[in-house]
């Protein structure tokens, strides 16, 4: 009995560890704690596995399990959540863009990516990660972090205005880009 | 930001769904013809197309194989005791 669970569980749950692993690396950024998160992830969705509704969206509700352990036993050590100043975030320039194409966002080397998706505050980098980075459908974030479908729409639509505005402002930094001299 | 324009908040929610091939031709149309003359609207679109195209180029490592064997054998056990 013990074991037809179990081989249930893992037909279903296994295909998933690749999303819940990258999933996991971009909420802790650290190797080892995302392999710790994934295995804590696993082994208490093996004993939920119950609750799951056969033939509901497992991805999702494995992503849900893993995003409740990050934020019980991962995000209380982290430092406390960056504030966003929502009127600071910065829209790409009207006029006078030396780059209107982004071709900057290609000259622009990963670890700066992935430094500027983990400094967003959870709820965006959420949104990013699961959205921009798996390619999962609205609705199946929405199930998986609880939340209206629309929230999707609008947090995304912030958390890439932070991303964009914040590589913008490195390319410029960096020398990719001329500076646009504004600062508003 | 927060105070977009009605037809500018339109066409910005559909960015996505666009770049999906999930909108009419009717939907595209109306969509192209604002950006003609949004320049605000063709700003993002152009951005969110050139970020994403970013992110697409980091690639996406798969789960490591011996995590993968750690996660099967804490199953496996776990599925024991229980
Ligand atoms: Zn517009």
């Amino acid at each position: 009995m013990a074991d037809t669970v179990a081989a249930q569980f893992e037909a279903e749950a296994l295909p998933h560890l690749d999303t819940l692993y990258r999933v996991a690396l971009r909420l802790t950024n650290e190797p080892a704690a995302a392999d710790d998160l994934v295995q804590d992830t696993m082994l208490r969705a093996l004993k939920a596995w119950k609750s799951f509704q056969t033939g509901s969206n497992a991805r999702a509700w494995l992503v849900t399990i893993l995003r409740n352990q990050f934020i019980s036993g991962w995000r209380s050590r982290k430092r406390a959540p960056t504030q966003v100043d929502m009127d600071a975030i910065p829209e790409p320039p009207d006029t006078g863009d030396p780059d209107p194409e982004g071709r900057f966002f290609s000259e622009i080397i990963d670890e700066e990516v992935i430094r500027a998706i983990n400094d967003l505050p959870d709820e965006f980098r959420e949104v990013v990660v699961l959205s921009d980075l798996e390619e999962l459908p609205y609705a199946e974030i929405a199930m998986a972090l609880d939340i209206p479908v629309g929230t999707v729409k609008s947090r995304l639509f912030r958390a890439r205005r932070i991303l964009q505005g914040r590589l913008r402002r490195y390319a410029e930094e960096t020398g990719i880009i001329p500076s646009t001299g504004e600062d508003a | 930001m927060t105070d977009l324009p009605y037809e500018c908040e339109a066409v910005l929610n559909k960015l996505d769904a666009l770049r999906r091939g999930e909108l009419t031709h009717d939907e595209i149309s109306t969509m192209q013809a604002h950006m003609e003359v949004c320049q605000r609207c063709l700003s993002i679109e152009r951005y969110e197309r050139a970020f994403l195209a970013r992110l697409k180029a980091m690639g996406s490592p798969p789960c490591p194989e011996a995590l993968r064997t750690r996660v099967s054998a804490a199953l496996a056990r776990s599925a024991h005791e229980a």
